[in-house]
Order: structure tokens, then C-alpha cells, then sequence
């Protein structure tokens, strides 16, 4: 990208006889055009462009369209198309948009888990057509949540569980943790890790602590589960049980007093948390089992 | 909407102003659950979505504000010039109320406050500078416990309100250099959190009582990473490389509230990614990646840390260990034609740990396939298997006193099959519809005790259709099922315990969660240009069954109904008439001994082991109405 200065010593390209030019495009595609006038880069193309590239407005993206002008708009001969039921392939769609914006947050796109799964930008961005030209980041869905349904219904769905980030609530969303650009860490995750991520509002359980509890680590989703659950603080189980997955052998196993009576404090509320209140780890001397 | 000309600048977007009112009835209903996180949308609501943009459309500035004066206000300011610098500011509010129901506190939750600031500047047509800053405030208090006594530690137990009083900020610097031939970006945060230093944690006067806070923190990261395009190799590089350094120098004390000293604790971490990706030729593109992640904790030697663990070697050892996650990636995507591609990928994943704390190395096949049989439908399926072998770590044979039994659940061998589906069909212009299933299953061989399985499934459907340019419509509906089973000791002594009965009642503990979730949406032009009707309703239920009579299982039910009648008097000018219902319940038998003081066989349950201030929130359900009047430029 360039600052909008002119183009200062770029000898502007005399413009190649296989583009038509956007002026013609005009003449077919009105309400497209006013639509792209609107947006920034609409704004930057048609209206300041910096570069010879930019220069040539629709067929920047679209490629030299003189033989569709030709054809009367039936030939789309060395042009790229991004409607459905395109010939051009995904990754060809995507190379047209990644030679300006390949930088910043999609600089791990190509090879990205979307990438190689056959999205392209279009899939989830719209240029110049569509409600979503008004989103922020020109979604072809009006919020980020329904960009993502598409495919990932499980974890948007899981925003009205009972235990849950506030999604729903609107202070959250599914780009506040991932890049679905991609990212050099695993999930798309926003941090070097899926631990360092849950640190970015919650470096409270960082530690390094005196006494430390190992799967809390090694990583936050051994216990947790992020999008949402039954359970209390995400949890992936009741700590009665979700303790149990390693603690096998602590406390009279059944919860009962010697005359049989539910141990309510062992069982209720935060069940083994009642008592080792510090599970994600304890900075007390006498901390050894999270007690203090 | 028309614009507002303002010398050279023009301004769009619109103002709304108005109230809300929250039914009193049903009445004395506690409905937390609802104002977990925000409040009620009620009393006087104003909300701001400006842009002022310059005639030629370059510089721009924005101001959005949402719900001044609610604890949830929210405002956004921005401005810029396109492809030249970009500044933004942002400060919001929430809540988190954990519960209600309890003998002594109402709304035991905490206050936070955000402020987000960041920007760019593109100092030449190559060169970006980028900063960020996040500060987080959080004040309120959390339900904590403490012990009392080293003699009879563990007979009583009381609950008491925790003070927090805690502050985060971190701070993001960076440069970056683009070429169309490559990019390399430099970054630094600085991260850190601070307790508020509330020191006195637990009953005053009443013996060891205290309780340590989380200790206040400081990290810090540097990170470099690029990319390189290599159109002779059809190939594109990227990497990244981050080292972290961690530490923690709270005051340390004992029970007694004595300064044992400083804590002087610190932790490096090590990530580091390289992918490439080659596309020999149009159909065929090969990805190919490294990424090793390695948390270093060398604390064994601090004096303090010794002296906590009284000389438990093995304890220390169990608790104070490095690891090294690293994880090799190779996959191959073909289209076969331009309706079908298939790709195959093998996957390895190793966990090293020192301290003799247990190595796992997992192998991962995978397939897939893509097929859009039809410009009108996109299937796309793929499918793993995954074995996981875990080495010396700590079986239950090997146990020592005192060691914390193994951590199989992390450690242990497995095997796991996971397969997904996701197919989008949208048969004609105006409907579209998207299918999703999903499986997995694991299970945890030659492990003995611990979690044995865990698997579940998922499937979602979601339908929109547009009958007329005035109608849209859409509905959705998502099932999930889990299931884990674990099993425990089976009555063998454990370091001088009395012997234990096995499990709740039972060897096996199965737990098994469904999930179902219904919406709704629909937007209709009753009157085009003049009287917009829009309407949401989302209906999840879910059920966890814990097949074991000690434990009562537990329901929830989560409904959220929002519907809004717009009128367009002019072009400037709009009304706006909203309904909100909400209802929650959750039927969960402790909720019942909670409310009641009866246990499960019927008694008087009332001694100060019962309380805890982690309760739950009341079934509650709400009506709210609102009007507003907007104002658009």
C-alpha cells in the first residue's frame, strides 16, 4: 500500500490496449460502481489512486476486461470472477486480494487451515455488493458470529450455554481470541500459545507460582472449555467429576460421611474447589495443596 | 441516509435516544443470570454512530457510544487518512456477577473497565509502524475459602468474600516491512498484572487464616516473523520466532501471615513456526510445517520454593517441570477437477517433559475431500485417527506418598477418531442452507483409572430464505451430545487412608452433556422504506446426567426473545418499539438442598459446611420494553 501522495517516479504505465478502463465498466455496472465508490478502497481507486495498479480500479481485481467489453459481456476471457459458481479457483480469488493485502493480520494466510480448505477472502468479505459493505471489515454477514455459523455452528452455538464469554452480551467475538487469517500458533489463536492467549484478560493465573498445578501449566483447556458449557467458569465437567479424570484415589471416594450422609461441601457449589480455592496455583508457603 | 455538509467535511449515521422498563413482576426474583455480564437494557438508553468523512473521502473520524451511563457504556473513537495512519480509542465496562443464591451475599461478582487503544502509521509506502495498548481494571469481590488449623486441618471450612482489586495492562509495539516479494514484521509486549496488593486474605484474628491472592506478574515478548514468496519454487515461506521471559516477585506468607520473603520466581518461553506452502502446479498445493513451543522453569534452586516444599523432592519434581510441545504438520490438497479435491495429511505432536513428568508422542493421519458437485451446493468432509503413545510417566503401581497420581489425562496413550461434515447448499437465488456434523471419540488405553473415554457428537442445521426482497428469514438448530467415563480407586489403601469405597457409589463415573440449540430469525419491510419489523429468538436446553444417585443431575433451560417495530417518519427521522423476554431455569436437585436445607434423603442439612458462596442463580424470567427515537444524517 502507498501513501496517497502522487506517484512519485513511477513513469505511469501507458495503459495496456487489453484493459478497457473503468469508465466503461461504469456503463453495465452503475449500482456496483456507486456501491465500491463508498468503500476505502473504492475511495483510494476511483477517486486517488497511488499506484499504476490501483489506477486501473475495477480491472486492479478484476484483470484487463477489453474482451468482455468486446464480447458485449459474454466473453469473461483472462478475467477473474468472484461469484458463485466461479471457474476461478479459490486460491486464485485469493491471490488477487493478497497482492495488496498480504500483510499485518494475513501474513500466515497462504497455508493457513483455511487456505488449504477451499475459502477464499470472498467467502467471508464482500468488495462492493452486499448488506455487509457496511460492517466493520466488510463482512459478507452482518456480524462476525454469522460469518462464522457457516461452518462452525457447534462453536458459535455454544455462546448460549450456560456458561459462556460474553458473546451474546456483545463485548466478545470469535476474532477478540482468533485470526481466522492464520497464525503461527495452533487453533488460529491470537498468542504463541492457547495458554498465552487466555492470559490477555486473565493474566491473574500466569503465575510462575511457589506451588504450581501442572495442567494448569501446560494449558488452560484441560479443564476449561472456552465456548461454552454447563458447568460453572467453563468448566468442561463438574469438578467432581472433572477432578477425578487424574485424582483418582483422594477422599473418602464416595463423598460420604461414615453415616452416609452426602458430604454437601465436597459435592456443592465448587465441589473440590470449596476447599483448594487455589487450583490455578498458590503463592502461600503453606499452599501444598491449594488450600491457602 | 442524507448527509450533513460540514464545511469541507459531510457527517452520516444517526443518534438514538430513549428508555427501557423492566416488568417488576414476576415479583422478588433475583435475575442475575441475565445481568451476568451486562445489565438490563433498561431506564434512560442513548446510543451514537457517527462518521465524519473529508469531501474527498479520505480522512474520516467515527464516534460510536452505546448505552452511556450503564455499566456495560461502551465508546469508540477513530480517525485516519485511508492508506495512511489509522488511531483508535475505545473504553467499555461489564460485569461478571457469579451468583446469587446464597445465605449471606446478593450479586457477588466484579466491575470491569477496558480501555483499548491502538494505531498505525504507514511512514512509507513499505514501512508500518503499529501499537496497541489494553488496560484492564477490575474491582468487585470473588467467593474464597480458607482452612483453619494445621492440627485438624481439614474439619472445617468457612467461606468468606475475597477483595479484588486487580489491574492489567499490556502494551504492543511493532514495525513492519512489506515488499511484494516478502514481509518481516518485529514486535514487543510488555504484559503486567497487578493484585492491589490486598495482603490480608481470610478471617482477621482468627488463626492462619490467610490465603495468598494471585501474585502479581510481569511478561514480556519479542517476536520476529516473516514471510518469503519464491515464484520460481512456487513457493511461499513464513516463520515466526517469539521469546518470553516471565516473572513473579510477590511477598511470600505462611498461614500465620509471617514474610517468608520474595518470591523471586521466573519462567522463559520459547515459540517457534516455520510453514511453507508450494503450489507445483494449478492443482496440486503442498503445506508443510514446524512449530515447537518450549516453557522453561528453572525455579528448583530458589530458596523459597525449597523451603515451601519442606524437602518433598518428589512433590516439587511433580509441580516444577519444563516442557517441549513441538508438532510437525505435512499435507497435501489436489483437485482432482474443478467439482472435487482431496487432500491427505500426517500430523506428529510430542510433549517432552523433564523431571521425569511423562513424554507423549501423538501420530495423526487425516483425509479429506471437497466436492461441489453443482454451482449450487459445497460439501467438504474430512477425517482423523490419531494414536497417542505416553512414556515414563508416573503410573499408579509407581506412586509415592504424597505425589498427586498421575496426570494420565494429558500424558497417557490414546487413540482418538474424529470426522466432520460441513456441506452449504443454496438450490435457488434466495435460499441458502448449511449442514454440519461432527464425531470424535477417544479412549485412553492400558490406563487403569483416571478418564478411560471421552467422545461425542455434534450436527447442526441452519436454513435462510428470502421469499421477497421484503422477507428474510432464517432458522437454526444444533445438537450436541458428550459422554466421558472415568473410573476410580477400587478400595486399596492409599498412604494410610482408610480404605475407600470406589467411586460415587460405583467403579464407573459416567457423565454424559446434550446441548440443543434453536433460533430463530426474521426481518420483514412491512411497508417498504416505512415500517421495519425485526424479530430473534434463541432456545437452548441442556442435560447432564451423572447415572449416579449421589449426584443429582441437572437441567438448563436458557430462552432470549427480542423484537423491534420501526417507523420511518421522514428520511431524518424514526421510531422504534422493542419487546425483550427472557427466561431462565436450571433444575438441579443441590439448587433444591441449597434453597431449602434439605439433603437428598429428606433431613435438615445446617451446618456452616453446607454454605458456600459459589451458589447459583435463581430461575428467573424477565419482560422488558423500550421505545426509542432515532435521528439519521
Amino acid at each position: 500500500s502507498q501513501a496517497p501522495a502522487e506517484v512519485e517516479g513511477k513513469k505511469a504505465e501507458k495503459p495496456n490496449k487489453k484493459y478497457a478502463g473503468v469508465e466503461i465498466c461504469q456503463t453495465c455496472h452503475a449500482k456496483v460502481y456507486d456501491e465500491l465508490a463508498k468503500t476505502a478502497m473504492g475511495t483510494l481507486f476511483l477517486k486517488h489512486p497511488r499506484t499504476a495498479t490501483e489506477k486501473l480500479g475495477c480491472e486492479t481485481c478484476h484483470g484487463p476486461a477489453s474482451a468482455h467489453v468486446a464480447s458485449g459481456g459474454k466473453s469473461f476471457a483472462g478475467m477473474v470472477r468472484f461469484t458463485k459458481g466461479t471457474p476461478n479457483s479459490a486460491s486464485e480469488r485469493s491471490d488477487v486480494c493478497l497482492k495488496c493485502h498480504q500483510k499485518r493480520n494475513r501474513l500466515f494466510w497462504s497455508g493457513s487451515v483455511h487456505s488449504t480448505n477451499g475459502l477464499a477472502c470472498t467467502t467471508c468479505h464482500v468488495v462492493h455488493t452486499g448488506p455487509g459493505i457496511k460492517t466493520r471489515y466488510q463482512l459478507a454477514k452482518l456480524t462476525v458470529a454469522d460469518t462464522c455459523l457457516t461452518c462452525h455452528k457447534e462453536q458459535v452455538r455454544a455462546e448460549w450455554k450456560f456458561s459462556h464469554h460474553p458473546l451474546r452480551e456483545g463485548k466478545m467475538n470469535c476474532a477478540s481470541c482468533h485470526n481466522p487469517h492464520g497464525t503461527a500458533s495452533p487453533m488460529l489463536v491470537k498468542a504463541i500459545s492457547t495458554k498465552e492467549l487466555c492470559f490477555n484478560c486473565h493474566a491473574q493465573y500466569r503465575g510462575p507460582y511457589l506451588f504450581q498445578h501442572p495442567p494448569v501449566m501446560e494449558d488452560c483447556f484441560n479443564c476449561h472449555q472456552p465456548h461454552g458449557s454447563a458447568y460453572p467458569a467453563l468448566l468442561k465437567q463438574p469438578p467432581i467429576r472433572l477432578c477425578r479424570e487424574c485424582h483418582v484415589a483422594f477422599h473418602n471416594a464416595p463423598f460420604r460421611t461414615n453415616t452416609g450422609v452426602i458430604r454437601t461441601n465436597q459435592m456443592m457449589g465448587s465441589a473440590c474447589i470449596n476447599c483448594h480455592r487455589n487450583i490455578h496455583g498458590s503463592n502461600s508457603i503453606n499452599g501444598d495443596l491449594f488450600f491457602r | 441516509s442524507a448527509e450533513l455538509t460540514l464545511g469541507n467535511y459531510t457527517m452520516t449515521g444517526y443518534l438514538q435516544a430513549g428508555g427501557g422498563w423492566l416488568s417488576p413482576n414476576p415479583r422478588f426474583m433475583n435475575r442475575t443470570y441475565f445481568t451476568q455480564y451486562v445489565p438490563f437494557p433498561e431506564g434512560a438508553l442513548g446510543y451514537a454512530d457517527l462518521t465524519v468523512k473529508s469531501k474527498d473521502g479520505l480522512e474520516y473520524a467515527k464516534f460510536w457510544m452505546y448505552q452511556p451511563g450503564l455499566t456495560d457504556q461502551d465508546y469508540l473513537l477513530q480517525a485516519g487518512k485511508l492508506g495512511l495512519f489509522h488511531v483508535q480509542i475505545e473504553f467499555d465496562e461489564m460485569q461478571h456477577l457469579y451468583c446469587t443464591l446464597n445465605p449471606f451475599n446478593n450479586n457477588i461478582g466484579i466491575h470491569i473497565y477496558r480501555i483499548r487503544a491502538s494505531g498505525w502509521v504507514n511512514l512509507t509506502p513499505d514501512i508500518l509502524l503499529f501499537a496497541e495498548n489494553q488496560f484492564l481494571r477490575r474491582t468487585g469481590s470473588q467467593a474464597a475459602s480458607y482452612v483453619s488449623g494445621p492440627s485438624n486441618p481439614y474439619n472445617f471450612r468457612a467461606e468468606y468474600l475475597r477483595p479484588v482489586d486487580y489491574k492489567q495492562n499490556d502494551l504492543r509495539v511493532g514495525g513492519e516491512y512489506d515488499r511484494p516479494g516478502g514481509q518481516f514484521r518485529v514486535a514487543y509486549h510488555h504484559s503486567t498484572f497487578d493484585n492491589g496488593n490486598q495482603t490480608i486474605l481470610g478471617r482477621p484474628g482468627v488463626f492462619n487464616t490467610i490465603v495468598s491472592l494471585p501474585p502479581s506478574n510481569v511478561a514480556n515478548y519479542v517476536t520476529a516473523e516473516g514471510a518469503i514468496n519464491m515464484p520460481q519454487y512456487k513457493t511461499r515461506v513464513t516463520g515466526s520466532l517469539t521469546y518470553g521471559w516471565l516473572n513473579q516477585n510477590d511477598t511470600i506468607y505462611d498461614r500465620e501471615y509471617n514474610d517468608r520473603g520474595l518470591a523471586g520466581l521466573g519462567a522463559t518461553t520459547l515459540a517457534a513456526y516455520i510453514s511453507g506452502l508450494t503450489r507445483p502446479n494449478k492443482q496440486l498445493a503442498l503445506r508443510y510445517s514446524y512449530r515447537a513451543y518450549n516453557y522453561e522453569n528453572n525455579n528448583t534452586a530458589n530458596q523459597v520454593l525449597r523451603e515451601a516444599y519442606e524437602g518433598d523432592e518428589a512433590l516439587m519434581q511433580a509441580e516444577q517441570y519444563s516442557y517441549l510441545r513441538q508438532t510437525v504438520n505435512l499435507n497435501a490438497d489436489y483437485k482432482v477437477n474443478p467439482m472435487m479435491a482431496v487432500n491427505v495429511g500426517y500430523a506428529w505432536h510430542g510433549v517432552s517433559r523433564t523431571n521425569g513428568q511423562g513424554n507423549t508422542s501423538t501420530n495423526t493421519a487425516k483425509v479429506g475431500v471437497r466436492l461441489c458437485p453443482t454451482n449450487w451446493m459445497n460439501l467438504m468432509a474430512n477425517y482423523s485417527y490419531s494414536a497417542r503413545k505416553g512414556s515414563n510417566y508416573l503410573t499408579y503401581d509407581q506412586l509415592e506418598e504424597g505425589i498427586p497420581l498421575t496426570y494420565k489425562f494429558y500424558s497417557g496413550s490414546n487413540t482418538r477418531n474424529t470426522f466432520r461434515l460441513i456441506a452449504e447448499v443454496y438450490p435457488v437465488k434466495n435460499i441458502t442452507a448449511s449442514v454440519n456434523c461432527s464425531f470424535y471419540s477417544t479412549s485412553y488405553h492400558n490406563s487403569g483409572f483416571g478418564l478411560l473415554s471421552d467422545g461425542g457428537w455434534s450436527a447442526g442445521a441452519d436454513v435462510s430464505w428470502r421469499p421477497t426482497d421484503r422477507v428474510a428469514l432464517s432458522l437454526g438448530y444444533d445438537h450436541q451430545y458428550i459422554k466421558t467415563r472415568t473410573e476410580s480407586i477400587d478400595g486399596t489403601q492409599i498412604a494410610g487412608e482408610e480404605a475407600l469405597i470406589t467411586g460415587d457409589a460405583g467403579y464407573m463415573l459416567w457423565t454424559s452433556d446434550t446441548y440443543d440449540t434453536i433460533f430463530f430469525r426474521g426481518d420483514f419491510k412491512v411497508i417498504p422504506k416505512k415500517l421495519d419489523f425485526t424479530t430473534r429468538t434463541n432456545f437452548s436446553f441442556s442435560n447432564s446426567r451423572f447415572h449416579n444417585e449421589g449426584i443429582p443431575n441437572l437441567h438448563e433451560n436458557i430462552l432470549d426473545c427480542r423484537s423491534f417495530l420501526t417507523y420511518n417518519v421522514n428520511e431524518h427521522w424514526a421510531c422504534k418499539v422493542g419487546y425483550i423476554f427472557q427466561y431462565f431455569n436450571l433444575t438441579q436437585q443441590f439448587q433444591r438442598i441449597y434453597t431449602t436445607g434439605l439433603r437428598t434423603d429428606g433431613t435438615l442439612q445446617n451446618d456452616q459446611r453446607f454454605n458456600t458462596l459459589d451458589g447459583y442463580y435463581q430461575n428467573a424470567t424477565a419482560h422488558l420494553v423500550q421505545g426509542f427515537l432515532v435521528y439519521k444524517f
